[in-house]
C-alpha cells in the first residue's frame, strides 16, 4: 500500500475543489456584471424618458409611447431584472454585497420609473395601474403575497408591480416607505393607499377599480368575437 | 454565501471525488497491465493448472444447459478442466435435464436437499481435487477465452490465491438489463482497480477461481446472509491471502428484467451488504487490511450514504416544488404553464453544482475505461440515462428498505 497514492488523490481533490469554487466564482462575478450592464441600460432608459418627459409640454403624449406598444411602464426589462436579482440572491446569497448593492440601485430604478409611469398615466390618460409591493426576506406570508400579485400581472398586463426589499436600506426607499407609514411586510399600495397585511386576489382585485372596466371590455370583445364566430358558422350553413 | 445543506453537500462530493480520482490515480499508474500479452505462448499447454467449475443449481432448467454447454466449449485442455453440477434440491425439471450429461467425462452431477448455495458449494467442494476451484452461476455464460487468460495469474504469481472475473450483461432487452449494462461496465473498472490496489472487495459468486487450498485455510463457505461471495472474500482477507481480479477473463449473465427482480435482488445484496460489514466492521479503517480497510470498505458504506443523501435532497426538491404548486392553485386557481427559460444566468453555479458536474464526469470516464478494458465493442452510450435512473430512484429504495429491515430485525433479537 502507498500512503503517498492518499496523499496525491487529496491534493487533487482538493486541487478540483478549489478549481470549483473559483469557477462558481468567475460565474457569480459574470452574472453580477450581466445585471450591472442590465441596470445601466435600464438607467439610460428612464433617462431619455425623463429627458423626453421634460420636452413634454413642447410634444405629444403619441410622441412618447412612439414605438412602444404595451403601456404597462417603460421598461419592460425591468421585470427580467427583477428574476435576475431574485436567482442571483439564491446563488450568492442574501447578504452578499454585490447582490445588495445590485439591489440597493434595482429599488431606486424601480422607483424612478413608478414616478415616470405615473406621471405619464396622469398626463396621457393611459391606463396603467401602478402597484407598490413591500416585502421582506424573513416574512412568512410574502411568498404567498408574491404569488398572488404575479397572478395578477399575467392576467391584466395594465398592472405594473414594483417589488421593494425594506432590507434594502436606500434613503428614497426609506422616503417612500415613510410616506405611506409602511413597517412591517407585505404592504401594498395602490392609488395612493396602503394596506398592510396579506391581501387575497379578491382583496388585491377590489382596490383596483379599473379591472371591472377591464373586465367588461374583455367579455365585450369575447362576445363579439362568439358573435362573429357564430354568424361565420351560420354562413357556412347556408352556404351548404 | 452557504448555507448548512451546500456545507454537507460539499462534504460528500469532496468524498465522492476523492474515490473517483484515487481510481483514476490506480488507472494511471498501472496502464502497462492493460497491454495485450501473449500469455499463451509463455506456458506450454501442458503446465496450465488443472480446474474444477463448481455449478451450484436451484431451480435453473432454464439456463443452466446452455451454461455448462458454453464452459464444454472453452478454449482451454480437455484433461485440465472438470465440471461439478450441484442440485440443491431443485423442485423443477433440473435434475431431469442435467441427466443428458450422465456419464459425460468432464462433468460430474451431484443432488442433494435444498439447503442454500453455499451448502451446495461446500458439498462440490468435498469432491474437487484438481488444482483451482472455480465457482460458476447456473445462468451465466463464459467466454472461450476466459480461462486461459486467467488461469496464467496463478501460474506467474505463487503468493496469488483468488482471482475475481469480469461480470457483464449479455444481451440487455428490458431497460432494467440496459441499466445493469452500464452498471456492470463501470464495475468491470472498479473492480479492476480494487485488485491493482490488493484491495478487492468482492470476488464475484458468478465467475471466480480460488487455489483448492484456499478453503483448507480459510474454510467453506458459510451462509452469511445469502451473500457468500462477499463474506468469503472478507474472510480470505483476514487470513491474508492475496486477491485479485481480472479484467479479461469475461463472463456473461443476463441480469432480472424487471424492476421487481432487480430489487428483490438488490435487497438480497444490500441486507447482505449491511450485516456482514458489521461482522467485519473491525477491518474498517483499520491499517493491517491496508487498502481494504482504508478505501475499499469506506467508499462501499460511503456510497449508500451518498446514495440516501442525494435520493433525500431529490425527495426534498419534489416536495417543495409539489407544496409551491398546491399553494399556487389554492391562492389563485390554474395558471398558464410556462417553460423555464433557458438562459445559462439561472444555471446553478454554485460551487457543490460544479463538483457535481465533475463527478458525474469521472462516472463517464470510468464507464468509458471499463468498457475498454473489458474489450467492449457494442455503442450503449445512450443507455446511460436508464442506469442514472435506475441506480439514483429505484436503488435508494432497496436500500432503505434493506437498512430498516436490519433495524427490526436488532430489535426483535433484542427482546
Amino acid at each position: 500500500m502507498k500512503i503517498r497514492r492518499y496523499i496525491y488523490t487529496f491534493v487533487i481533490t482538493l486541487a478540483i475543489f478549489f478549481l470549483s469554487l473559483w469557477l462558481s466564482n468567475v460565474f457569480g462575478e459574470r452574472k453580477i456584471q450581466t445585471l450591472r450592464d442590465l441596470e445601466n441600460q435600464i438607467s439610460l432608459n428612464i433617462l431619455s424618458v425623463e429627458t423626453r418627459f421634460s420636452l413634454l409640454q413642447k410634444t405629444s403624449c403619441e410622441h412618447i409611447t412612439n414605438n412602444k406598444d404595451d403601456n404597462a411602464g417603460f421598461n419592460k426589462d425591468l421585470n427580467d431584472l427583477a428574476l435576475r436579482v431574485k436567482s442571483l440572491e439564491n446563488q450568492l446569497g442574501y447578504y452578499n454585497e454585490d447582490v445588495m448593492s445590485l439591489k440597493k440601485y434595482y429599488s431606486l430604478l424601480q422607483i424612478k420609473d413608478y414616478l415616470l409611469t405615473k406621471e405619464y398615466h396622469e398626463r396621457c390618460k393611459q391606463d396603467t395601474v401602478t402597484v407598490l409591493y413591500f416585502h421582506n426576506v424573513d416574512c412568512p406570508e410574502c411568498s404567498k403575497q408574491s404569488i398572488i400579485l404575479d397572478k395578477l400581472v399575467e392576467e391584466y398586463p395594465e398592472i405594473r408591480v414594483y417589488y421593494f426589499d425594506l432590507t434594502t436600506n436606500t434613503p428614497a426607499l426609506d422616503t417612500l416607505s415613510s410616506i405611506y407609514k409602511i413597517q412591517q411586510a407585505p404592504a401594498l399600495v395602490i392609488d395612493d393607499k396602503a394596506h398592510v397585511g396579506y391581501q387575497d386576489i379578491d382583496q388585491v382585485k377590489s382596490f383596483i377599480p379599473e379591472i371591472k372596466v377591464w373586465d367588461k371590455e374583455k367579455l365585450a370583445s369575447s362576445t363579439a368575437a362568439t358573435s362573429t364566430a357564430t354568424t361565420s358558422t351560420k354562413k357556412t350553413k347556408i352556404k351548404n | 454565501m452557504m448555507n448548512s445543506f451546500d456545507y454537507v453537500y460539499t462534504i460528500f462530493l469532496f468524498i465522492a471525488i476523492y474515490i473517483q480520482v484515487f481510481f483514476l490515480i490506480l488507472f494511471f499508474e498501472h496502464t502497462d497491465s492493460f497491454k495485450d500479452e501473449p500469455e499463451g505462448d509463455i506456458f506450454p499447454l501442458e503446465d496450465y493448472l488443472s480446474a474444477t467449475f463448481l455449478i451450484p443449481c436451484w431451480n435453473e432448467e432454464e439456463t443452466v444447459l446452455k451454461t455448462i454447454e458454453s464452459v464444454l466449449a472453452l478454449d482451454y485442455p480437455k484433461h485440465k478442466f472438470h465440471i461439478i453440477v450441484i442440485d440443491d434440491g431443485s423442485t423443477d425439471r433440473t435434475w431431469e435435464m442435467l441427466q443428458k450429461y450422465q456419464g459425460h467425462p468432464q462433468i460430474t452431477l451431484l443432488t442433494k436437499e435444498n439447503g442454500g448455495k453455499h451448502s451446495a458449494l461446500n458439498f462440490g467442494l468435498t469432491k474437487v481435487t484438481t488444482d483451482l476451484v472455480i465457482s460458476f452461476d447456473a445462468d451465466t455464460e463464459i467466454h472461450a477465452d476466459a480461462l486461459m487468460k486467467a488461469v496464467p495469474s496463478f501460474m506467474k504469481d505463487p503468493n496469488l490465491m483468488a482471482l475475481g472475473g469480469t461480470v457483464l450483461i449479455s444481451s440487455p432487452k428490458t431497460f432494467v438489463q440496459k441499466a445493469q449494462e452500464i452498471e456492470y461496465q463501470i464495475f468491470s473498472f472498479t473492480k479492476k482497480m480494487l485488485g491493482l490496489a490488493q484491495g478487492v472487495f468482492v470476488v464475484p459468486g458468478a465467475f471466480s477461481l480460488f487455489r483448492r487450498e484456499v478453503f483448507e485455510i480459510v474454510g467453506g463457505y458459510r451462509k452469511a446472509y445469502n451473500l457468500e461471495d462477499i463474506e468469503l472474500t472478507m474472510r480470505m482477507h483476514t487470513h491474508g491471502l492475496k486477491i485479485d481480479h481480472s479484467h479479461n477473463a469475461i463472463v456473461k449473465t443476463k441480469g432480472p428484467a424487471t424492476v421487481k427482480g432487480l430489487f428483490k435482488q438488490r435487497l438480497r445484496w444490500s441486507h447482505g451488504f449491511i450485516l456482514n460489514m458489521i461482522e467485519y466492521r473491525r477491518m474498517f479503517m483499520n491499517t493491517k487490511f491496508k487498502n481494504l480497510g482504508l478505501f475499499t470498505l469506506p467508499m462501499s458504506v460511503f456510497t449508500y450514504f451518498l446514495l440516501l443523501f442525494v435520493f433525500s435532497y431529490s425527495v426534498y426538491k419534489v416536495v417543495l416544488s409539489v407544496y409551491e404548486t398546491i399553494l399556487k392553485l389554492y391562492l389563485v386557481g390554474f395558471s398558464e404553464f410556462k417553460w423555464p427559460t433557458v438562459d445559462f444566468f439561472f444555471v446553478n453555479t454554485k460551487a457543490y453544482a460544479i463538483m457535481a458536474f465533475f463527478v458525474y464526469f469521472t462516472i463517464i470516464t470510468s464507464y468509458v475505461i471499463g468498457r475498454h478494458i473489458s474489450g467492449v465493442k457494442k455503442h450503449n452510450f445512450w443507455n446511460i440515462p436508464y442506469f442514472i435512473f435506475i441506480f439514483s430512484i429505484i436503488a435508494p429504495f432497496w436500500v432503505m428498505k434493506s437498512i430498516y429491515s436490519w433495524i427490526t430485525a436488532k430489535h426483535v433479537s433484542w427482546r
